[in-house]
């Protein structure tokens, strides 16, 4: 085989493990040579799990020869930094967890080992997912495999990395306002933000508790969809987890002939980049040709989005972030702190980065005495607005199409200094997470060498019509193909 | 709205997080910006919006408690920053 192993896809992997092509195991080794070889320059990972990776992969080969593989079984696949794996230290891209190993499985987790897939590391992130370009974490900037000088996106910006750089096959991430599809979109993958309540928060550091959900990361469509299934479904351990019928991985073929895509109006305005607007354009054309209806839409409250995020999510981050306070776990300052108080205070002086920090006291001004109503209960209520406009349009079209983010990935340090300009980059992707509803993002072109993503939303549970538009248009196109240059 | 340095400073305290002078400088103009744009959420209609329309429709998911051994209680003790035998140990409260 002239292709690296690292490079298959999970569905083309899968087919060779059950022919015995190749193991589990090789398949490991060569995703494992490869973050060897590249790591150092892409800082995707943050840790390494090798040793349980190929302890995994040994488990699935037996597995394979019984004849009980299912489509992850010896599939090595990387996990965001902010999903814990028992035994493994999960930092959350924070130095306040720097020491902190995990002492339970995730629900993703222990779906995925109960299909056998294998984990080889955790991914870089934002600290704590705040961030859309990877570089507040408080260990590495990951570079974007496409151009080095550029950022991967964020906040789940190592796990799209190492999806786009063949590091491994597929990888998880996490999703508050589109850490999953700006990342996707900006290293040219497949990301998918699962409708809220689909996918089990158990085992996720949580962020923002009421927008945050974990999806999965590849190489194609199929994949992504083959990795949702697992993932998905209800848990007693989340008790916003929803029964709903399982993806069905056939019908994402069935055609899309009669299917209404909207273009929403608000998603294609001034200040864009113009060439990602041509090429979602384009993209309509070509869904037009293979049957769908396309029409122009209005979605007017789209522009209080972001501002309905910043609000709920500081609220939220205050509250959430209060545990990590120097006593039970993680970094505790031990120096000159002579009173409960001041460990609190020093532990996260040193332990949060200017981010989490901002966001803190943000949020607890926005909940506090005088500013409660004008601040988080005004932005509640504009956000059961923009869910209400999200129904009634899904009453009309069966989903809409617009760009993932409004450029291609920018450099790094080009927007860190300016946390305004930073949030922008977010303001196609926090309105799905507000409105509560599912969005994916696939490659649909390349501008100056950096790929442009596309966002597909539906309402709410309706995943198989994600995939089913994605899957065809991704069949038309050649995008998902190019890969990275190696230098 | 103008957002100052002060205000920092009494937030800070609330949430129990330490913070240098520059820190509280910087912020305190990132906020006051941040606050500028959110502000915009002003203009939205929201008085047909009653407490139950956001919360309609959501339902509290209820089970009884159940007991359940759980056999890693040496593991949070070994997360403990300090320790007294299987007592985690922390500053005073009081100065």
């Amino acid at each position: 085989m002239s292709m690296q192993l690292s490079e298959l896809t999970i569905e083309k992997a899968h087919q060779g493990l059950i022919n015995k092509e190749f193991s589990s195991r090789e398949l490991t080794e060569a995703c494992l040579a490869e973050i060897k070889k590249r790591d150092d320059e892409l800082h995707a990972f943050l840790t390494v799990t090798d040793e349980l990776a190929l302890q995994q992969a040994v488990e699935a080969d037996k597995r394979i020869h019984s004849g009980e593989a299912g489509p992850l079984t010896g599939i090595p696949i990387a996990v965001k930094d902010n999903i814990v794996i028992d035994g493994v230290r999960t930092t959350g891209g924070s130095k306040i967890l720097d020491n902190y190993t995990a002492i339970y499985d995730a629900t993703v987790i222990t779906r995925l080992k109960k299909a056998g897939a294998v984990f080889v590391g955790k991914t870089n992130m934002d600290e704590f997912a705040m961030g859309s370009s990877t570089e507040n974490s408080a260990y590495a900037k990951t570079a974007n495999p496409h151009d080095r000088t550029r950022t991967p996106g964020g906040s789940s910006g190592g796990s799209a990395a190492a999806v786009a750089a063949d590091l491994c096959l597929g990888a998880l991430g996490s999703d508050t306002g589109g850490s999953i599809r700006q990342p996707a979109a900006f290293c040219g993958v497949v990301g998918l933000k699962p409708t809220y309540g689909r996918v089990s928060r158990f085992g996720l550091l949580a962020m923002t508790s009421s927008l945050d959900q974990i999806g999965p990361l590849t190489k194609t469509i199929k994949d992504n969809a083959l990795m949702f299934r697992v993932i998905a479904g209800r848990d007693e351990n989340d008790s916003t987890t929803v029964e709903a019928p399982a993806v069905d991985i056939k019908k994402i073929e069935q055609g899309i002939e009669g299917l209404t895509i909207g273009l929403p109006h608000e998603y294609f305005v001034e200040g864009m980049d113009e060439r990602v607007r041509d090429l979602v354009e384009k993209a309509a054309e070509q869904l037009k040709k293979l049957g769908a209806k396309i029409i122009k839409v209005n979605l007017p409250l789209t522009k209080y989005a972001l501002a309905v995020y910043q609000l709920t999510v500081t609220s939220e981050i205050s509250a959430n972030l209060a545990r990590y306070d120097g006593i039970r776990y993680g970094f505790s300052e031990k120096d000159g702190a002579k009173t409960l108080l001041e460990t609190y205070m020093k532990s996260k002086a040193k332990g949060f980065g200017d981010e989490v920090k901002r966001r803190i006291i943000l949020g607890t001004f926005a909940l506090s005495a005088g500013y409660y109503d004008r601040y988080y209960l005004k932005a509640q209520k504009v956000r059961a607005l923009i869910t209400q406009e999200f129904q009634k349009i899904f009453k009309k079209v069966d989903c809409l199409l617009t760009p993932t983010a409004p450029s291609v990935a920018f450099k790094l340090g080009e927007k860190f200094s300016d946390p305004l300009m930073m949030y922008l980059s977010d303001i196609y992707t926090c309105p799905a997470n507000i409105g509560g509803i599912c969005g994916l993002s696939l490659p649909c072109g390349f501008v100056g060498g950096l790929p442009a993503g596309l966002q597909l939303l539906a309402k709410p549970l309706d995943e198989q019509t994600l995939f089913r538009v994605g899957w065809h248009y991704e069949q038309v196109t050649q995008w998902h193909l190019k890969k990275p240059p190696f230098t | 709205m103008e957002f100052t340095k002060k205000d920092v400073v009494k937030l800070a305290q609330l949430a129990r997080i330490g913070l240098n002078e520059a820190e509280k400088e910087k912020f305190a103009g990132q906020i006051s910006s941040i606050l500028e744009y959110v502000k915009q959420i002003e203009e939205v209609d929201t008085s047909r919006v009653t407490a139950s329309g956001f919360h309609g429709q959501l339902v509290n998911i209820l089970r009884p408690d159940s007991v359940k051994s759980y056999p890693g209680a040496a593991k949070i003790i070994a997360q403990f920053p300090e320790k007294f035998g299987n007592l985690n140990k922390v500053k005073k409260v009081f100065e």
